[in-house]
């Protein structure tokens, strides 16, 4: 029997999750996912079932992203709106919960906002390892680069976002206390 | 002492020993720079995961139904082709003895049904993708078969066991059921040797898939339907070439990573019809 099937329909939410922060364009992800998961079962012989299935995918949707890419020439861009694309606009639209807990949600989106403005190499393993809490042995399997690669790019990750809203931390601290 | 990026992380993030730990803290004390990292590291442990959840999971769209089925769909097919239980007419019959490469051979032929017949929607970034060519005024059933023949790799062709006995059953169940006698074309002149046939459906309509292998590289598809005149052209459809034409009540296609004049060259040597 597929060892694999059976993880591929119980992490079609993740997958999706990730295929959207990958391509940051619905359709895109879409065929991301499909692609990814019709190569995964044609190639399932590779897989090791005492490995996480999740990298494995994620390795495998990387890779076709990454050559899908440089068929196109083309980097994501940082923020895409509009009837398929997701918007991560997070500059306005105070809305009326937001008033009701504004410094929280607020904070929240300033979090967002940071990781996103990273270049692509370091977006994607603050969204690996700070926001999917892979290790960083996982985050270097998907990304098919040395451990030290990873941890290269998640310090400088860390010290622009964290440059980038010592501001909002000093303030929101100052409010807590 | 030497600070590298990982020292200064297990630092910030509380993961250093009390000595090494102290031994930072004193590095810290005479360099300003070092320590305005650090103050930035700090500033960077933030609630990552929650934040996520609360900010950008809600703007996400939900994942698509359709798309759901036809992952769950291809998970089934390959749950069938990989030894599950086979009901059929009220008996139950197991494939878990099959040989491996009859099940994989099951699977793709399952994948293949399941890609043409349901039509998995591949082709979008073939057919509308930025810097491809010429998708837009390719036929639904080339681009469903020039989508399934991108799956191929070329160890998927070699695993496919002896062409044969299978092509002797295909050739017999054309004639018997279609009245159709198919003729294999002999490519070795040109390098390719013929690895397989398959018998496909698009959109309620046959579709006749050969399969040769070169000396290197991917798979070559020759697909063959029956269908209303369509003009000559070619074009690329995810990275794959396609030469596309008619001959008789037959539309043809070539498909593979060739480059134009080799697939040119190619078409020129096909002696046709082939049924």
């Amino acid at each position: 029997m597929s060892a694999l099937a059976p993880h591929l329909t119980l992490l079609l939410p993740k997958l999706w999750r990730f295929a959207l922060r990958l391509t940051r364009h619905q359709h895109d992800a879409e065929d991301l996912v499909q692609r990814s998961c019709v190569r995964a079962l044609e190639r399932q012989q590779q897989w090791n079932p005492e490995g996480s299935p999740l990298s494995w995918l994620y390795a495998i949707m990387h890779s076709i992203w990454l050559n899908e890419m440089r068929s196109r020439r083309l980097h994501p861009v940082s923020s895409l709106t509009g009837d398929d694309g997701i918007d991560s606009d997070v500059t306005d639209a105070t809305t009326a919960s937001e008033l009701a807990e504004p410094e929280s949600l607020v904070f929240c989106r300033q979090i967002v906002a940071a990781v996103d403005a990273l270049p692509e190499a370091q977006r994607l393993v603050m969204l690996l390892i700070a926001v999917d809490g892979m290790s960083y042995a996982e985050a270097a399997e998907v990304l098919n680069v040395p451990m030290g690669t990873v941890m290269s790019r998640i310090f400088r990750a860390r010290v622009s976002i964290g440059e980038r809203l010592s501001g909002a931390v000093k303030s929101r601290r100052i409010h807590v206390a | 002492m030497l600070l590298d990026e990982q020292t200064l992380l297990a630092y910030v993030d509380g993961d250093l020993s009390a000595q090494r730990r102290a031994e930072v803290e004193a590095a810290l004390s005479v360099n300003a720079d070092l320590a305005q990292t650090v103050r930035h590291l700090q500033g960077s442990r933030l609630p990552y995961q929650s934040a996520f959840e609360r900010a950008a999971l809600p703007s996400m769209p939900p994942l698509p139904d359709a798309l759901r089925e036809r992952i769950e769909a291809l998970s089934a097919v390959a749950v069938a082709s990989h030894g599950a239980a086979l009901v059929s007419q009220g008996r139950t019959a197991s494939l878990a003895h099959m040989p491996p490469e009859n099940q994989r051979r099951l699977w793709w032929l399952g994948l293949a049904v399941l890609t043409l017949v349901l039509g998995l929607g591949l082709g979008r970034w073939s057919a509308t993708g930025m810097g491809k060519a010429g998708g837009d005024n390719i036929e639904p059933w080339i681009v469903a078969a020039s989508n399934y023949h991108a799956m191929y790799a070329r160890e998927t062709v070699l695993d496919g066991g002896e062409a044969s006995t299978q092509v002797a059953a295909l050739k017999a169940r054309l004639l018997t059921q279609h009245n159709i006698n198919l003729q294999i074309p002999d490519l070795q002149p040109q390098g390719l040797r013929f690895m397989r046939a398959q018998q496909l459906q698009f959109d309620g309509k046959l579709v006749i898939q050969l399969v040769y292998l070169p000396q290197t590289g991917s798979p070559v598809a020759l697909c063959l339907t029956p269908a209303i005149a369509q003009k000559r052209r070619a074009a690329v459809l995810d990275q794959q070439q396609v030469l596309a034409w008619q001959n008789g009540a037959w539309a043809y296609a070539l498909i593979g990573q060739l480059s134009a004049p080799a697939m040119q060259h190619l078409r020129e040597r096909l002696v046709l019809p082939l049924v």
